[in-house]
């Protein structure tokens, strides 16, 4: 009678390309995120406010269709003039400016212009928040965590790369932040196009949706970049978090500052008007410039190349500390 | 008639069954295991209520999955408890025969002949909320029999029957399988399931581990037979030599030492171990069935008295947990 | 069984060693097979210190045993057969790969067990199993199909749903084994396997090792400073010291005796026996534990001292055969170092 051998038993089958290894990494560090209930709910969500800038969207489509009666003094109509309020109230006069050139010559050519505004309102005001929590909360145990349980052990006694688990890891905080920024951006943009009146629209917009992914790219790679090469650094990944954190907020604090006691020295800047390199000291406003320069809002190329290539040095050192970090364990 | 190919079921990451491949034709069988084997995973996978993760099953030739006609040929009594409490056995066991696609009249009359069979006719009008445990069995029963399906499958049957219930039970089971139909059973109780004399087959982990009748089986666990294992050739591998289970006799009688010495002299035993306080003798042996051939000669030449004498081994779950030991290269 | 490394082994001038059955690893002689690992000459220093200092290893199939104190640089050996620390000097290959440019063709053919606890947060031990299938390249089914199996294999039951991180000893031994062992590489190294585990499953885990050198044809090695775990289940034995190779021999020629003498333990008056022994014709000598030990040409004690035992009125306790003990090899190996460095 045969009586199994239920032991041990040699394996052959197919064996995955060794190029998509960083993919196992990615899937299962989003598997452990995932069992957070806070980044389900934040996850939830997400596409909430996406629903507010659809309805605003829908009212800027509105307002071209039925437009009132052009005022003969100022030469703009009533609806014109509430528009403007509310962009005044929510930008920076330079970027309004462009935009309310555009619609004042022809509110339907505008449209791309106020997209991109919209969208660029909605990627700094909300997205940009979303983006900090959502890297502060997944990035700081991803690698710390790693550290404290000597996974890199496990990890480099199987035939994997550095580059491989870097990767890994970089996709697994990039595909909860890019759910939340790029999906809706382009989710709306979509939305925007069949709310249009014709199907001209994409030839005049065409670029945006390119703009919007590239705009989140820029606010997205450098941040879980300094996130995971902070992670990288401490085995605690509190500490990681904190130290996050407190990155943004001093150089949030510390530009203000800055641009307050330059204020008060007598020149009269406009807050965001001033283009000095102090603004690399807060990468909240740094990156938002960049941004807001790929949505074509901001027209001060020198300056702006000036921040991209201090944003890429950045990313370029962080990952340069996360290859040492990682590779430390081993060699101790 | 089923066909299993490299069959693997998992829930999510729970293990349900691991790689089981078997090929069976008509007759009975048995599916033994400990409880969380995967014998119920097995009869879901046949009845078509799950699909594997890997691999393919066949019953009669076609993939059960998505087939639900194929369930007139078959006639499932499950574990668990399936009954309303509120209808009678009768209602019950017509509504089910009904669903499989007779009409009111033959429906009714194959009820009755159900109900007849497995001795529920004066009861079968009751609410089922009244019966005992046995009643329901045998309700559950009924409604596999109704239509007379090629294969019964039974997945513990024998569980809350008295003895009595067990006899005609099994004499059911008998008569069923004269008639040239298929049986399978699945218990963890190895005489409940041996009685019908079906091909045994033992689960372990979700892993088939054995296929064999009930005679086989037993000479496993009193240790008859050696392990054979397909893989690796039988001539003697370092460390392997005594792989054969040792199977422990205890023993009373009147004078332990004489015994001890005869067995002792036959150089059929292994170890030989008497009691602190001299009453009782435990005799170790790779030979057990030499060892039952000599007591008695030694019992007669010697003039012995036996108060009592057992085998140690005999329960399934030692057999099962020592071949895992040995399959896992812990002893 | 096809091993899927098999066309690897092709290129190998004598494949048929790590392809072989059991039967004839059991009898391999040592001159016989080409060495799985070579290497010649390896420096390594960190910083300023010398952690491994012209260090050569021919390694043969079978179980190895890597014996050596603290500090000795075994944990460090491990890393560069694995290819993850860079030598400062010397070269050598792991199955016909090249150490220093495939570091990830060999860890593809070694299952690493480490010493200290190595898991990942917030998985369950089935999870972490396929984690380490799935890296090796393994699909997410078969790779947790495998992963049961296995966890079966090494005797973890339902814990396997439960966080590594409530695990005990035990079983975080037990699924470190499983995560080395789950992708079947040809080659394994355990770094102290036992520690922290009770008698029992320090036993089961011996032979679990025992049994896949054996039955699977696996080149095992293992690191231990636990001379009785060596001493059980080894066929060859490396000892280091302070980055050097001091020893690397068959267990069987390390515990050769020198002479097939017998040692006494007796209850009595040695001095008045050993005259005794003495005068019926029996040769003896005072060992080095102060015992007695009569010199025998064939291993048999010689019947004259059970008579003058009891002539003598001595009672004798025990009588065991004279054999190198690995501890005093150990010992005087890895003590030379010491006195002299």
């Amino acid at each position: 009678m045969p009586v199994n051998d239920l032991g041990y038993r040699t394996w052959d089958g197919v064996i995955t390309s060794p190029y998509m290894r960083w993919m196992t990494i990615a899937m299962s560090g989003i598997r452990i995120v995932f069992k957070s209930q806070w980044i389900k709910r934040l996850m939830f969500l997400a596409w909430a406010p996406a629903l507010a800038v659809g309805a605003m969207f829908f009212f800027y489509e509105q307002y071209v269709e039925n437009r009132d009666a052009v005022d003969v003094a100022t030469g703009r109509d009533s609806g014109f003039r509430q528009v403007a309020g509310v962009l005044r109230m929510f930008s920076s006069e330079s970027q309004a400016k462009i935009v309310l050139d555009a619609m004042a010559k022809e509110p339907n050519e505008a449209r791309g212009y106020v997209w991109s505004f919209i969208l660029m309102r909605m990627l700094r005001g909300y997205s940009g928040w979303m983006v900090l929590m959502l890297v502060g909360l997944i990035t700081p145990p991803l690698i710390s965590k790693d550290i404290r349980s000597r996974a890199f052990l496990f990890y480099f006694s199987k035939p994997i790369t550095r580059t491989d688990y870097l990767l890994g890891k970089l996709c697994t905080v990039g595909f909860f932040v890019g759910f939340v920024t790029i999906l809706p951006a382009l989710a709306l943009y979509l939305f925007g196009v069949v709310l249009s009146p014709s199907v001209f629209v994409l030839l005049s917009t065409w670029d945006l949706p390119f703009r919007v992914v590239a705009a989140c790219l820029i606010v997205i790679l450098p941040s879980c970049l300094l996130g995971l090469m902070l992670s990288s650094l401490t085995s605690e990944s509190r500490f990681a978090g904190f130290a996050w954190f407190t990155v943004w907020i001093l150089g949030f604090v510390g530009y203000r500052i800055v641009l307050f006691s330059t204020q008060l020295g007598g020149s009269n800047l406009n807050i965001e008007a001033s283009e000095s390199m102090w603004q690399a000291v807060s990468l909240y406003d740094c990156l938002g410039f960049l941004q807001a320069w790929i949505m074509g809002l901001e027209t001060n190329h020198s300056f702006a190349i000036k921040l991209l290539v201090f944003v890429l040095s950045l990313s370029a050192f962080c990952v340069y500390v996360i290859m040492r970090k990682i590779s430390a364990p081993i060699n101790a | 008639m089923i066909s299993f190919k490299s069959v693997s079921k998992l829930y999510g990451l729970v293990n349900g069954v691991n790689d089981v491949s078997m090929e069976l034709s008509p007759g009975a069988f048995g599916l033994l295991g400990p409880n969380g084997s995967g014998k119920t995973t097995l009869i879901n996978l046949i009845t078509g209520q799950l699909r594997p993760t890997v691999g393919s099953v066949e019953i009669f030739g076609e993939n059960p999955w998505g087939r639900e006609e194929m369930l007139s040929q078959i006639g499932l009594c499950p574990a668990v408890d399936v009954l309303y409490s509120n209808v009678s056995a009768f209602e019950w066991v017509n509504y089910q025969t009904r669903l499989i696609g007779f009409d009111w009249s033959e429906a009714r009359e194959r009820t009755l002949e159900a109900l007849a069979t497995v001795g529920m006719s004066d009861a079968m009008h009751r609410k089922i909320g009244g019966y005992s445990l046995g009643m329901r069995q045998r309700t559950k029963l009924a409604q596999a029999i109704a239509h007379e399906p090629d294969l019964l499958i039974l997945d513990e049957p024998f569980n809350g029957l008295d003895p009595i219930g067990r006899q005609e039970m099994t004499a059911l089971l008998r008569r069923y399988l004269a008639n040239g139909k298929s049986i399978i059973l699945a218990s963890h109780v190895l005489h409940e399931v041996e009685e019908i004399n079906p091909d045994l087959m033992l689960l372990s982990n979700g892993r088939l581990l054995a296929h064999g009748s009930p005679q086989e089986i037993r000479d496993v666990l009193s240790n008859q037979q050696e392990l054979v294992d397909g893989n690796i050739p039988e001539i003697a591998r370092p460390g392997f030599e005594d792989k054969v289970r040792i199977t422990e006799l205890f023993i009373r009688c009147n004078d332990n030492y004489i015994l001890a010495k005869r067995l002792f002299d036959s150089q059929q035993i292994c170890s030989l171990a008497i009691s602190k306080d001299k009453t009782e003798l435990t005799v170790g042996t790779t030979s057990v069935r030499e060892v039952y051939t000599l007591l008695p000669e030694i019992a007669v030449k010697e003039n012995l008295e036996f108060y009592e004498f057992r085998s140690a081994d005999g329960s399934l779950d030692d057999l099962f947990s020592s071949l895992m030991k040995i399959h896992r290269g812990e002893s | 069984m096809a091993n899927q490394f098999g066309q690897q082994f092709e290129n190998m001038p004598n494949s048929k060693a790590v392809e072989s059955t059991p039967s004839d690893l059991a009898t391999a002689k040592p001159t016989g097979p080409q060495p799985l690992i070579e290497l010649r000459n390896i420096d390594k220093f960190y910083g300023q210190t010398k952690v491994l200092d012209d260090v050569s290893i021919s390694l043969k199939p079978g179980v190895t045993g890597l014996l050596g104190p603290n500090g000795a640089g075994k944990s460090t050996l491990i890393k560069v057969i694995l290819g993850l620390v860079r030598i400062s000097g010397g070269s050598g290959n792991v199955m016909g790969h090249d150490l220093l440019s495939s570091g990830r063709e060999i860890r593809n053919l070694i299952g690493y067990m480490p010493e200290d606890d190595s898991y990942i947060a917030g998985m369950q031990g089935i999870e972490l199993v396929r984690y380490a299938a799935c890296l090796s390249g393994m699909t997410n089914v078969e790779g947790l199909r495998r992963s049961h199996e296995i966890l079966d294999y090494c005797d973890v039951g339902q814990e396997r749903y439960r966080n590594v991180e409530t695990y005990s000893t035990g079983m975080r031994q037990k699924t470190k084994v499983a995560q080395a062992i789950v992708a079947n590489p040809p080659m394994l190294i355990f770094d102290e396997p036992t520690s922290g585990l009770d008698p029992e499953a320090r036993e089961a885990m011996l032979n679990r090792v025992k049994t896949l050198s054996v039955k699977h044809g696996k080149t095992v090695i293992i690191s231990t400073h636990i001379l009785k775990d060596v001493q059980q289940i080894c066929d060859h034995v490396i000892i280091m010291a302070n980055g050097k190779v001091k020893l690397s021999d068959r267990l069987e020629n390390v515990h050769r005796p020198s002479s097939p003498n017998l040692h006494l333990k007796i209850l009595g008056d040695p001095l008045l026996f050993q005259g005794n022994l003495e005068r019926n014709g029996v040769a003896t000598l005072l060992d080095d534990d102060g015992n007695l030990c009569v010199i025998s040409k064939d291993g048999v004690l010689p019947k004259a001292v059970w008579t003058t035992a009891m002539s003598s009125k001595v009672s004798i306790q025990s009588v065991i055969p004279s054999k190198n003990s690995l501890e005093a090899i150990f010992r005087e190996v890895v003590g030379d170092d010491a006195r002299a460095g």
